[in-house]
């Protein structure tokens, strides 16, 4: 059905639904927990994580546990993930360019 | 922890990912290019509390799942009504940033459905997810864009084939899209629907005048953009981005091509029509009129490959030598095989260390996973991995030029059956 005085055309951008964001999960209290760092493995990352996760020990009782990432155009592969999952009680991401 | 630069890429993914609640705590960009003791200097006191913070939720909100938007996508969603003309609704749709900064034609409804009349199936169904946005891409969604595009209906199967392509996950659509690499999508048509839609496989195929060539690039282009997500500047982070982000289309010459066509060389039929996707960077142009040899003339092909700048070094992939068809028979004549080309240039295409600065070669090394074999190629790293990511294929007219399109390198291209009706 067309409007007099309007134009009638399709969107080119698909329909993008509304949805709930997925909750995050915290942490109680950082005291004995085990973090996991894991940089995208672009130059200097590895030594703002390293430094990041010193500077946090001297405040809080944690373990830290670093990982790394061959690529970083690629996705972590699957089982460097489920490794994460498995050892660390969270995780902090460090994007770097 | 994202440097300030890249803020506004990490919001807008998670967004799409429905992980907005995830915390991001920013620290001064660059990281990278600066020294160890400056990197140092990012992590802040303030950063310090802020990922603390995070990980326990202190100074949060509690983050239960929240909604998305304002609900309304749905209500507006499939068509817009656009008071005035055809000129208004054009400027709306630049104004929305749904168009390449180009003219582009109105997909109206007879438009859009003269378009899916060349294609199967229901136009609704799914042709694959488009990262980053995550976006389910329907054969409707193509049909609009490619109408967009100034495409005659009968290109649309190359498209649907050429966004199918895209989903074959060492294609890597999501590090494509969100790159700061300038790749653009090459889009390279065999077998004999390029000759039934009127592509350029010869003179000038990768440049202009060619409605077909033109248009379907440009359609996959806006596939990418308008349902993928990777609008310029916001989820596209190409610093420098390039021309072949417009479009970037061609057909294989398979006339003057002296070895199988590359289709059959993978395993298709000869009746089959295909089309293969490559994030690749605009053609580096390979001229040679002075050898008269394949062995001269492979020489200046690996010469100009052995860059150190290039993405190919670092993570190897496949990259891809256009030979024009002088070139190429001037190496079938010296008794090469297409497998012979690829031998050689993986063998003589190498960049020695000498060349490398030690703290490039430390990223390069580290990127691409070879640290372990430096030794052994002290002499010359290889462009790609193994001969066989060096892909050669024939296109273009009389003259002694050839072309090298560096690849994204993180990425290998994918080649997928077309599906005529």
């Amino acid at each position: 059905m067309t409007k007099p005085g309007f134009v009638h055309a399709y969107m080119p951008v698909g329909v993008s639904e509304t949805g709930m964001s997925h909750p995050v999960h915290r942490l109680e209290a950082l005291s004995g927990k085990r973090i996991g760092f894991l940089g995208n493995g672009k130059p200097n990352t590895d030594v703002l994580l390293e430094t990041l996760a010193a500077e946090l020990k001297k405040q809080f009782p944690i373990e830290a546990l670093h990982f790394r990432k061959q690529i970083p155009s690629l996705a972590a592969p699957d089982e460097l993930i489920a490794e994460i999952r498995d050892r660390c009680d969270a995780v902090v991401l460090a994007v770097g360019d | 922890m994202v440097t300030a630069m890249f803020a506004d890429l990490a919001g807008s993914l998670l967004k799409e990912r429905h992980e907005a609640s995830l915390p991001v705590v920013q620290v001064a960009h660059p990281v990278g290019g600066i020294s160890v003791t400056e990197a140092r200097t990012r992590i802040t006191d303030a950063v310090v509390r802020g990922v603390a913070s995070s990980l326990t939720g202190e100074g949060a909100s509690s983050s239960p799942g929240t909604p998305e938007g304002d609900g309304s996508a749905g209500a507006d969603a499939g068509r817009i009504l656009i008071e005035g003309g055809e000129a208004d609704a054009l400027e709306e749709f630049h104004q929305r940033g749904w168009t390449d900064g180009l003219p582009v034609v109105l997909p109206t409804e007879d438009r859009v459905k003269a378009a899916l009349r060349s294609v199967s199936g229901n136009p609704l169904d799914p042709i694959g997810c488009l990262l980053p946005r995550n976006a389910a891409a329907t054969l409707l969604d193509i049909a609009i864009n490619a109408v967009m595009a100034g495409c005659r209906p009968e290109f649309l199967p190359v498209i649907v084939a050429a966004i199918e392509a895209t989903q074959e996950a060492d294609f890597n659509l999501y590090g494509v899209q969100t790159t700061t690499h300038n790749c653009g999508i090459l889009v390279i048509v065999h077998g004999p629907i390029s000759r039934t839609i009127g592509m350029n496989s010869g003179h000038n195929c990768l440049g202009n005048g060619n409605r077909a060539n033109a248009t379907i690039g440009r359609a996959v282009r806006l596939v990418l953009q308008n349902v993928g997500g990777a609008t310029p500047g916001e989820l596209d982070k190409a610093t420098l981005g390039s021309p072949a982000k417009f479009t970037y289309c061609f057909a294989e010459n398979e006339e003057k091509t002296p070895w199988l066509p590359f289709r059959t060389a993978l395993g298709f039929k000869a009746e089959e029509s295909c089309v293969t996707v490559v994030a690749a960077e605009a053609p580096h142009n390979i001229n040679d009129h002075g050898s008269s040899t394949a062995a001269s003339l492979l020489n200046t092909i690996a010469q100009t490959m052995a860059t150190v700048g290039n993405n190919n070094l670092y993570v190897g992939g496949d990259t891809y030598l256009i030979l024009g068809p002088e070139h190429a028979r001037t190496i079938a004549d010296g008794g090469f095989s297409r497998e012979g080309v690829q031998q050689v240039l993986y063998e003589r295409a190498r960049v020695a260390t000498a060349r490398i600065t030690p703290e490039k070669l430390a990223e390069l090394s580290s990127w691409g996973g070879y640290e372990n074999r430096l030794e052994e190629w002290k002499e010359g790293i290889p462009l790609v991995r193994t001969p066989g990511d060096m892909r050669v294929i024939v296109a273009g007219g009389s003259g002694k030029h050839s072309a090298w399109c560096p690849t994204f390198g993180a990425t290998r291209s994918a080649t997928r059956r077309i599906h005529e009706r």
